[in-house]
C-alpha cells in the first residue's frame, strides 16, 4: 500500500534527489583532490559527502510512496556513486601509468 | 596556408567561431529581452512579443553552438590528417550559404514572424517545431551544409590514409547527427508522432550525439592544451561515448513521459535517465586528474580553464539539475515549468558554450602566436570568466526557485487550473526571482562583452605574455 504523495512531500523527493547527485559530485571531486595533491584530510572530508550521498537516497526511497522498481533504481545509482570516485581513479591512473611508460620507452 | 601558418580550413573554422559568437552575442541580447518582458509584459508588445524573442534567443544558441563545433572540427582536420582538408573551397561556399540562409531566417522571425497555418508558412516562415523552428527552405539547407561538411571530413580522412580513433568517433558521430536532423522534418497531423520524431532531433541531438562530437573536440582540443597522449585521450573518449550512448539514447524516453506514447516508456525513460549522471560524475574524476598531473601547467590559461569549466558545468547541468526533474512521479508536475530553463542553461552553458570557448582561446592563439613561443593568458579573460560563470549561476538559481514556485503551487497543490496559475505566477518566489534572474542576466552580459574583448586582445602585447618554459609544458 502507497502513501499519497503530497505537494510537500514531492519537494522533498525533488530536494533529495538534487542534494543526492550533487553530493556524489562533491565526494568525488573531493575524492579526486585528496589522490591528487596526496592529502588525507580531503579524502576523509569526501567520506562525509559520501555518507550525505546515500542518505539523500535513502529520503527519498523511505517514504513509501515510490514502486519497488523505483526504489531498486535509487539505491542502485546510490551504491555506484560510492565506488565510482575509487573506480574511475584506478581507470584514469592505471591508463596514464601504462600509457606514459610506453612513451618514455619509445623516447629511451 | 596563410601566413599565420594556418591552413586553409583552419581559417574557414575560425570564420565559423567568428560569426558563432557574433551569434551568441544575438542570443543573450534576445534573452535579456524575453527576461525583462517576463517582468513588463507590455515592453515591445505587437511589436516584437516574447514568443518570437524565444524564437531567437534559443534558436540563435543551437545555430552558434552548431557553427562552433564545425569551426572546431574544421580547425583540427588538418592537424589530426596533415593535410588541407578536401574539397576547401565546397566547405567555404557551404559557409557564406549558410551564414545568408541564417541572416534571411532571422530577418523572417523579425519582420514577418508569423504566418497562417498552412504549407507556404511551413516552407518559409516557421516551421513550427520548437526549438528547430527554421522553416523547411532553411532546414533543406542545412541538410545540404551538413552533408558538406561531412563529405569534407571523410574525404580528408581518405586522402590522408590517416584514420586516427578520434576521427573514427567524430564520422560514426556526423553521420547520425545529419541523419536525425530528418527526422525534424518529417510531418504528421498526429501531434503524439510528430513529437516522438521530433524529441529524436532534441534529445538524441543534445544528449548523444552532441556529446560525443564535444568529446572529440574535447579529446583534440586537450591534446593541444596540455600535451595529454593520444593514446590516453582515445582511451577515454571510447570510454565516455559508451557510457554516454549507453544512458543517452534510451534515456530519451524521458521525454515521452506524457506526449501519448505507451506506459512502458515510463520506465524506460526513468532508468535510463536515473543512470544518465553516472558517466558526468566519473567525468570529473578524470578532469581533476589532468589538472594536477600537469599542476595546471599549459599553452594555453584560458582555454584551460574553459575546459574544466565544461567538465563540472555538463556535471552540474546534465546531472544534478537533471537527475532532480527526472523520475516520471516528479516530471509529472515538473516539466515544462521553470525548473526546465533552469536545467537547460546550466547544461547548455556548461556542456557546450564552454567547449566552444575552449576552441575560440586555442584558435585565437595560433593566429596571433604562431610559433608558439609564449604561454597564452591575459588579465581580463579571468574576469569574463568568473562574470560569466556567476551571472549563469544566478540565472540558473532564480530559475530554479521559480520552477518550485509552478511546480508545488501550480501544478502539485492547484492542479494546473488558472487559478493556480495566477497564485504560481504572483507568488514572490516567482515574481521576484524574474528579477533576480534578470539581474544576473545582465552581469552574465559583460562577462560576454569582456569576453569579446579579451579575445579580440589577448596575445598581442608579446610583453605582457609569460614565454613558453624550454622544458616545455603538457603531461607530467
Amino acid at each position: 500500500m502507497h502513501n499519497l504523495l503530497t505537494a510537500n512531500d514531492l519537494l522533498v523527493i525533488m530536494l533529495s534527489g538534487f542534494f543526492m547527485i550533487l553530493f556524489a559530485g562533491a565526494y568525488t571531486l573531493l575524492y579526486g583532490l585528496g589522490k591528487i595533491t596526496k592529502k588525507s584530510k580531503y579524502i576523509k572530508i569526501s567520506y562525509i559527502f559520501a555518507v550525505a550521498q546515500f542518505a539523500a537516497a535513502l529520503m527519498m526511497i523511505t517514504p513509501n510512496f515510490l514502486d519497488p522498481f523505483w526504489k531498486y533504481i535509487i539505491m542502485f545509482s546510490a551504491c555506484a556513486y560510492l565506488f565510482i570516485p575509487q573506480g574511475m581513479w584506478w581507470v584514469v591512473h592505471t591508463s596514464h601509468t601504462y600509457w606514459e611508460n610506453q612513451e618514455k620507452n619509445k623516447d629511451i | 596556408m596563410t601566413k599565420q601558418g594556418l591552413y586553409e580550413s583552419q581559417k574557414l573554422g575560425l570564420w565559423y567561431m567568428i560569426v558563432g559568437l557574433i551569434l551568441f552575442g544575438a542570443q543573450n541580447l534576445f534573452g535579456l529581452l524575453i527576461a525583462y518582458q517576463y517582468i513588463n509584459p507590455d515592453f515591445l508588445f505587437g511589436l516584437l512579443d516574447f514568443n518570437i524573442g524565444r524564437i531567437l534567443h534559443i534558436n540563435a544558441m543551437v545555430v552558434w553552438l552548431l557553427l562552433g563545433f564545425i569551426g572546431a572540427v574544421y580547425w583540427f582536420l588538418p592537424i589530426e590528417t596533415g593535410r588541407e582538408t578536401v574539397g576547401i573551397k565546397l566547405g567555404k561556399l557551404a559557409f557564406f550559404i549558410l551564414v545568408a540562409a541564417v541572416a534571411v531566417v532571422v530577418l523572417v522571425y523579425l519582420f514577418i514572424q508569423i504566418g497562417p497555418g498552412n504549407q507556404i508558412s511551413l516552407w518559409f516562415i516557421n516551421e513550427g517545431r520548437e526549438y528547430i523552428e527554421a522553416p523547411r527552405w532553411a532546414d533543406i539547407g542545412i541538410v545540404v551544409v551538413v552533408l558538406v561538411f561531412l563529405y569534407n571530413v571523410i574525404a580528408t580522412v581518405i586522402a590522408s590514409k590517416r584514420l586516427t580513433g578520434i576521427m573514427g568517433v567524430l564520422i560514426v558521430d556526423l553521420v547520425a547527427l545529419a541523419g536525425l536532423y530528418l527526422a525534424g522534418m518529417f510531418y504528421t497531423a498526429n501531434i503524439s508522432v510528430d513529437q516522438y520524431f521530433w524529441w529524436w532531433v532534441i534529445h538524441l541531438w543534445v544528449e548523444a550525439t552532441w556529446e560525443v562530437l564535444i568529446g572529440s573536440i574535447m579529446a583534440l582540443a586537450l591534446m593541444y592544451v596540455l600535451k595529454t597522449p593520444r593514446k590516453i585521450v582515445e582511451g577515454w573518449l571510447y570510454l565516455e561515448v559508451f557510457l554516454v550512448f549507453g544512458t543517452g539514447i534510451l534515456g530519451l524516453g524521458h521525454h515521452y513521459f506524457w506526449i501519448g506514447t505507451p506506459e512502458y516508456w515510463l520506465g524506460i525513460g526513468g532508468f535510463f535517465s536515473a543512470l544518465e549522471p553516472l558517466p558526468l560524475v566519473a567525468m570529473i574524476i578524470h578532469a581533476i586528474y589532468d589538472a594536477g598531473a600537469n599542476k595546471l601547467r599549459t599553452v594555453n590559461r584560458p582555454a584551460l580553464f574553459w575546459i574544466f569549466a565544461q567538465a563540472f558545468g555538463n556535471f552540474f547541468g546534465a546531472g544534478v539539475w537533471g537527475f532532480m526533474q527526472t523520475l516520471p512521479q516528479i516530471n509529472m508536475y515538473s516539466h515544462g515549468t521553470q525548473l526546465a530553463a533552469s536545467h537547460g542553461h546550466m547544461a547548455f552553458f556548461g556542456a557546450y558554450v564552454a567547449t566552444n570557448l575552449a576552441v575560440a582561446y586555442i584558435m585565437i592563439q595560433k593566429v596571433r602566436d604562431p610559433e608558439e613561443k609564449y604561454v597564452f593568458d591575459s588579465k581580463l579573460w579571468k574576469w569574463a570568466y568568473v562574470l560569466m560563470i556567476v551571472g549563469l549561476v544566478g540565472m540558473v538559481g532564480a530559475l530554479m526557485v521559480a520552477g518550485f514556485a509552478q511546480t508545488e503551487i501550480e501544478r502539485a497543490v492547484g492542479g494546473s487550473g488558472w487559478q493556480a496559475y495566477i497564485d504560481a505566477q504572483l507568488h514572490p518566489w516567482m515574481a521576484e526571482t524574474m528579477w533576480w534572474r534578470l539581474g544576473f542576466g545582465f552581469i552574465f552580459f559583460i562577462g560576454y562583452i569582456l569576453l569579446i574583448i579579451d579575445l579580440l586582445t589577448i596575445g598581442k602585447n608579446k610583453e605582457e605574455l609569460e614565454p613558453l618554459p624550454e622544458t616545455g609544458v603538457g603531461h607530467a
